[in-house]
């Protein structure tokens, strides 16, 4: 077998893509860490014959939406999860201003404009991966877009050329 | 550049070394891969999706053609009724009447709730639409004793007269987004509530450390549905810094450390807004409707095919004009054109207002859209100038 066709392989080369997508639809870091395990424990229990890396990294982004997205359906999502009693700093870098911004829009958004902006998939694709029309895709990014502009319209540089 | 923001602050985002440990020993066969835990013991939510489609010829009753009438005042009488519904998850929806415009329409729909007390004044609507983009549906009107919403989904990029498909979607009660100013305090303990925005509130001000924080808090019953987020200008005209903020999941809510702002520098604040979204405490209803809306033309003038008119970065293919205002199509950039671009002049030599100015731009395709004040009918339209140059429209 092509060395990339190995979950190893893939896990190492496209992990941080699907965490990163996951971040971008839930939010939360433990979710996204989660989504990332249970994409590849599907791919393994799958084993897709993927035609070349594309493919491959484009399958597991589809059920990494998917997957998030059931992270929404699920009764557990209700809870808070607690923190610890002292309000230190948590350890990790936290998202930067425009991620956050992101991260403030509706859930329905996010992958969307995550899969457009960080991803560079063109609607069609993003379509494919997101089990929408075009012009699904097309409305959620218009409408995000035209939250975040609202939202940050005291910085009008963030939009230039957008 | 949005997108390139966007990229770099991404990629600074890793998952943790604990995950990918584990992730690489479940896909290297070794024990121990930690299963996804949110999905061993995932529950299905049985929302009982009907797809059954019911189309059925009924004409909107009385009220909500007056709820429809008196939002739209005078531009109701060029609304064409639509019939045809379609119920799943135990909603109806029903298309009641468009306004069209040519390649930009609004179609006003009902969504009744059949089982009752699911929806509120406050549902966010979102439906995927085939044949034209769309903003999304707002919510006009709810009547709480049938449990009816009265929806306006606007579209754009409509392709002549072809129906549009609504093919399903998601009906949101209790979906609040926030924009806010938080006043801060001092201290922490002191919390603000908004008219506008039940079950939630903010605190503002110092911690221990003499650190700005900002603090949303729910009441139970409500979900935060983003992480808020924190905007700041400083007197300076700077904004706020990226990755300055750190965000923390709290029991009822959420706590925002902003660490570029101390005591020192509060004199050079001018303005701290907090934005977030919220639902609660109805849920989501999800259903797969399938509805065909007709845009039904209104009557329009529209420039010929060979209609052509250029400036640098700018190139307009069409203008239609109705008794709703102008639409103009356009490749260019997404502010090439602004609302004092156009004016209409009438036989009398009055120039309508312009009520409103809108649009959309979807790489360099645009659509820019102006309404009247008061409906004009475009016989009555003598000559429209756009960019200082008359446009020709056939009568």
């Amino acid at each position: 077998m092509d060395s990339w066709k190995e979950p190893d392989w893939l896990a190492r080369q496209y992990g941080p893509a699907v965490y990163r997508l996951a971040f971008a639809r839930t939010g939360s870091r433990a979710d996204a860490e989660d989504v990332m395990q249970e994409v590849f424990v599907r791919l393994l229990k799958a084993k897709p014959d993927f035609a070349d890396r594309e493919h491959a990294k484009a399958w597991l982004l589809r059920v990494a939406a998917n997957c998030a997205n059931d992270l929404f359906r699920a009764p557990w999502r209700r809870r808070e999860e607690p923190l610890s009693e002292t309000l230190s700093a948590p350890a990790p870098p936290e998202p930067g201003g425009v991620v956050e911004a992101v991260l403030a829009l509706p859930p329905k958004y996010r992958a969307a404009v995550h899969l457009y902006y960080y991803e560079d998939l063109s609607v069609a694709e993003i379509a494919v991966i997101l089990g929408k029309s075009q012009g699904a895709v097309k409305s959620r990014l218009f409408r995000a877009r035209a939250l975040l502009r609202e939202w940050m319209k005291e910085d009008e540089d963030v939009w230039r050329g957008v | 550049m949005f997108g390139a923001e966007y990229k770099r602050e991404m990629d600074a985002l890793e998952p943790s070394a604990a995950a990918m440990a584990r992730l690489e020993g479940l896909t290297r066969g070794e024990a121990g891969g930690k299963p996804g835990k949110r999905f061993g013991r995932r529950a299905v939510i049985a929302l009982a999706l009907c797809a059954a489609l019911a189309v059925t010829a009924v004409a909107a009753g009385p009220s909500v053609w007056s709820a429809l009438t008196g939002h739209l005042g005078p531009f109701g009488a060029y609304v064409a009724p639509l019939t045809g519904s379609s119920t799943s998850a135990g909603v109806e929806l029903e298309a009641v009447g468009v306004l069209s415009e040519g390649t930009a329409a609004r179609f006003y729909l009902t969504a009744r709730d059949k089982r009752g007390g699911r929806l509120d004044g406050h549902t966010d609507a979102a439906f995927d639409l085939e044949g034209a983009l769309s903003w999304g549906a707002r919510c006009l009107d709810f009547d709480g004793e049938s449990g009816t919403l009265l929806l306006e989904l606007e579209a754009f990029g409509l392709s002549g007269e072809a129906p549009l498909t609504l093919t399903g979607g998601t009906l949101t009660p209790g979906s609040y987004r926030v924009s806010v100013e938080p006043e801060p305090a001092d201290g922490l303990e002191t919390y603000q509530t908004y008219a506008q925005l039940p079950g939630f509130s903010t605190a503002a001000g110092f911690d221990g450390e003499n650190i700005f924080r900002l603090r949303v808090r729910l009441e139970e019953g409500y979900t935060l549905s983003a992480r808020s987020a924190a905007f700041v200008t400083f007197s300076g005209g700077s904004t706020w810094a990226s990755g300055a903020e750190q965000v923390s999941h709290l029991s009822d809510g959420q706590d925002l450390r902003l660490e570029g702002i101390t005591r020192e520098n509060w004199d050079q604040v001018e303005r701290i807004w907090l934005v977030t979204s919220y639902t609660g405490p109805l849920e989501p209803i999800e259903g797969e409707w399938t509805l065909t809306l007709d845009p039904v033309a209104a009557g329009t003038r529209r420039t010929g095919a060979d209609f052509s008119l250029e400036r640098p970065g700018l190139t307009v293919t069409q203008v239609q004009l109705s008794p709703l205002g102008a639409v103009v199509t356009y490749t260019g950039a997404e502010d090439a054109l602004t609302a004092d671009a156009l004016r209409a002049e009438t036989a009398a030599g009055e120039t309508p207002a312009w009520g409103s100015f809108t649009g959309w731009n979807w790489g360099g395709e645009g659509t820019a859209i102006w309404r009247y004040e008061r409906p004009v009918e475009p016989e009555n339209v003598a000559s429209l100038t756009l960019l200082g140059e008359t446009v020709p429209l056939a009568r």
